[in-house]
């Protein structure tokens, strides 16, 4: 059962990587300090027996986080950014008109908003989130780095496309790809989005 | 004719601008006496006549062309001023006596409270003084002497004669005599003297009009009384009838609940029976009727009282109450009979009357804020359409927010460059005085941009002020179109002015953004009151503001203004409201500027268009990158 993104991703790696900076840590400090062979043996079982309980708890601690936040990467040019919370809602109207998704990366009913901010909205005909895995969806874009730098959004007519890969029914996540989009900044600029890969967490779903 | 078709084909923006000109024309200058005030293109039409009083329409045009005849004379001569001796005595006698009564007949449409009046008091003053001059120095020639000499014999052979007019005349005042008689019978008498004594010192006035003058101001006096008691009865019978019309109105909106709830129609304009969403926008129209009523009353009001302090405010605040009270009646009504498969198509239907309405009053938000709860209450009759609504107004709150903070700051960076009206207005300016009249010229300093008193000659303060706003740049706030086939849009009057906006603008392709991002299409409306107001003004063209150049500019009289005010001007008035005085001047006193504007852009609250834009096409994703 996969209780990470398939692909792996930023989280993944990062844990991994601490993991290996204390195991060759752990060699060195016995190293240096010259001790025998059995010593160096010994401890190194025990830095193993170590690096399995980090790993564990680095992959509980993932588990734990994960499902809770969710991530966005998102590839701007020239530098890319990473987002440490999305979240997707599913709304059906009711009255026939398409469903929306939406993914944000900042609560919407918090009184301030968290930056960087995005905002990914579109229309589907699906209903269920669970079955949008495989589903492209035009999204609008709006997205704020910080609180003063100008707005971007998508320019009329235009959309980025938004697909979802796969859906993990235990953390009820989806993960998706970005589309490239060339947006329009609040003040003139143009702001290239070269794609990007979301993990987002499903927070609502109303029927 | 040929010319002017080939001309109103030129371009789409010059056609436009023409239209939007012709139909704000049509709308503020259709229930107008005269023709046109005064603009920047035309500087020397007149100021319009509000025509309050009988006869005050008549007598101001016939005195702007005794000034205009009278003008053409005192600049031909000032010409030749340091030649007096090629002066015709002849001309300057006509000119002294026709000045002479065309200054009291001013006087006389200032007391109509015509500010025409007060503009043609200043200017024959200015020809009177040039007259004067001119009589004087051709005294001074070799042949003014000669006439000189001719003139105090005829002037002492009249005197007995003269004085038994006098006699006459102090007597039929103490008998209290018809004063028109009197006055027409001085007046007469006064410019025959005036032809003489135009060549005479002021100090030697005297010495031939013996108590002329002291008679006539007796009888101005009277005169002036009776004519004033005659004005006030005819301006409070106007103020009797607009708030008699206002009430009518009111009394209307209630008779149209009435029949509502008892038989689910009513009875509307025209004889015709509508259903309850046709009463709700009859119950706008007549709150928009009544509000003009009541605009024209409180200006009316301006003139008996002498000052612009609003009188009807509470009538109005008694209106707006009415009027409430009325739309949530209906909406009650319309909660209860209709049946539940209607209630989504009757109630997206209100929405957008309220959004539409609520955009035109003084606190925008007034009138869905009393409707809010009737509006729940009618909901809730299909509990499917109250989820969906809840569901829908869920969906799209995010993205209005962030279109809503998108739109603020692109206008902030577009608008950047721009002066406000407010501080364009009052910032001064070098003022160019070479198209005054000959005898008028000066050096110029810096002065305000635009008056708030009509205290120059209308022509040259218009000529002057056009020639520096004109082709400028400027950025309004909140404009209002005047209905949803008009080319025209409104700045609402403030800050002494107010403007029209050529609506060249095209946001289609905005508007098809929007209504995907407000999952709208032809079978489904928005059901939030955030959403159908985000719609409504943007396919009415309602702008939060706009950026644009200066094309035209018009000085009106703020009385005028305000009591020639036809009911299809009334976005120039927020409804709710009055229009606000920015001096504390005399109402005859008061300017009101139109300024004509081609826009550059336009703010609306959840996006901004430019001129120029392209037609709407499909909508595109742009390729994946994986």
């Amino acid at each position: 059962m996969h209780r990470v993104p398939p692909s792996g991703g930023p989280i993944p790696y990062a844990s991994a990587s601490s993991i290996m900076v204390v195991l060759s840590f752990t060699l060195v400090l016995f190293l240096a300090s010259g001790c025998s062979k059995e010593e160096i043996n010994q401890a190194l079982e025990t830095a193993k027996s170590k690096t399995k309980s980090m790993t564990n708890s680095a992959v509980e601690a993932v588990e734990d986080t994960l499902p809770e936040s969710g991530e966005v990467t998102l590839n701007l040019k020239p530098n890319p950014i990473a987002i440490s919370n999305a979240e997707l809602a599913l709304m059906t109207i009711g009255d026939g008109r398409p469903n929306v998704v939406q993914i944000t990366t900042y609560d919407p009913d918090a009184s301030a908003r968290s930056y960087p901010a995005l905002l990914l909205h579109g229309i589907t005909a699906t209903s269920k989130a669970s079955s949008l895995a495989g589903e492209k969806v035009p999204c609008d874009v709006y997205f704020q780095e910080n609180e003063s730098s100008p707005i971007a959004m998508t320019q009329p007519r235009e959309a980025m496309t938004v697909t979802f890969r796969q859906y993990n029914p235990t953390d009820k996540a989806l993960t998706a790809t970005l589309g490239m989009i060339s947006l329009r900044g609040s003040d003139g600029s143009v702001i290239e989005i070269e794609g990007g890969d979301v993990l987002a967490v499903i927070r609502t779903e109303t029927n | 004719m040929f010319y002017f078709c080939q001309f109103i084909m030129a371009t789409t923006l010059t056609r436009r601008i023409i239209l939007a000109s012709c139909t704000a024309l049509l709308f503020f200058g259709g229930h107008t006496p005269s023709i046109a005030n005064p603009t920047g293109k035309d500087p020397s039409q007149p100021l319009k006549t509000h025509g309050t009083i009988e006869g005050a329409e008549a007598l101001a045009n016939e005195l702007h062309q005794t000034y205009l005849e009278e003008l053409d004379v005192v600049t031909r001569m000032f010409e030749t001023r340091n030649d007096p001796a090629s002066f015709s005595d002849r001309q300057i006698s006509k000119s002294a006596a026709r000045l002479w009564k065309a200054r009291r007949d001013a006087k006389h449409l200032e007391l109509m409270s015509e500010p025409i009046g007060a503009d043609l008091t200043r200017k024959l003053f200015l020809l009177a003084v040039q007259i004067d001059q001119f009589g004087l120095s051709y005294s001074r020639t070799p042949r003014g002497s000669q006439m000189m000499t001719t003139l105090i014999i005829r002037l002492r052979t009249d005197s007995p004669r003269f004085q038994k007019f006098l006699s006459q005349a102090a007597s039929s005042l103490q008998k209290s005599s018809d004063p028109e008689v009197f006055t027409k019978q001085m007046e007469a008498k006064g410019m025959q003297m005036r032809e003489s004594l135009v060549f005479f010192r002021p100090l030697e006035h005297k010495k031939y009009l013996f108590n002329f003058e002291a008679l006539l101001t007796a009888g101005d006096v009277n005169h002036k009384k009776l004519r004033r008691t005659r004005y006030l009865a005819q301006a409070n019978d106007k103020i009797k009838n607009e708030v008699a019309s206002a009430a009518a109105a009111t009394e209307e909106m209630k008779r149209i609940c009435q029949e509502l709830d008892q038989t689910g129609s009513a009875t509307l304009d025209g004889n015709v029976k509508g259903d309850g969403t046709q009463a709700f926008a009859q119950v706008c129209k007549l709150w928009v009727r009544a509000s003009a009523n009541l605009t024209r009353a409180n200006a009316i009001e301006w003139m008996v009282t002498n000052q612009t302090g609003n009188t009807k405010t509470n009538d109005i605040t008694r209106l707006k109450k009415a009027t409430l009270i009325a739309m949530t009646d209906i909406i009650n009504s319309l909660a209860e009979k209709t049946a539940t498969d209607q209630i989504p198509l009757i109630y997206t239907n209100l929405l957008r009357q309220i959004s539409q309405v609520d955009r035109r009053t003084t606190g925008r938000k007034q009138v869905s804020e009393a409707c809010t709860d009737a509006l729940n209450e009618l909901a809730k009759k299909n509990p499917a359409l109250a989820k969906d609504i809840d569901a829908y107004t869920q969906a799209t709150a995010e993205p209005l927010k962030w279109r809503n903070r998108f739109a603020n700051e692109q206008a902030g960076y577009l608008s950047s460059q721009q002066a406000s009206a407010e501080v364009l207005l009052n910032s001064k300016a070098p003022i160019d005085t070479s198209n005054r009249p000959n005898f008028a010229r000066r050096r110029g300093g810096e002065t305000l941009m635009v008056s708030k008193a009509l205290n120059e000659p209308a022509d040259w303060m218009i000529g002057e002020t056009a020639k520096r706003l004109v082709g400028q740049s400027i950025k309004e706030d909140r404009l209002i179109r005047l209905g949803p086939n008009s080319r025209t849009g409104i700045i609402p009057f403030t800050n002494g002015h107010y403007a029209n906006i050529a609506l060249n603008l095209s946001p289609e392709k905005e508007i098809a953004d929007l209504k995907v991002a407000l999952l709208i299409d032809d079978e489904h409306h928005a059901l939030s009151m955030a959403g159908m107001d985000a719609i409504s003004s943007a396919e009415m063209q309602d702008y939060v503001s706009i950026g644009g150049t200066i094309q035209q500019v018009h000085l009106e009289a703020l009385l005028t203004r305000f009591i020639a005010f036809p009911s299809a001007a009334m976005p120039l008035v927020l409804l709710g409201g009055l229009p606000q005085e920015t001096t504390n001047l005399a109402p005859l006193e008061q300017t009101c500027w139109r300024l004509d504007i081609v826009p550059q852009w336009a703010h609306h609250r959840y996006f901004t268009v430019h001129s120029g834009d392209s037609k709407p096409q499909e909508r595109k994703t742009a390729q994946t990158s994986k």
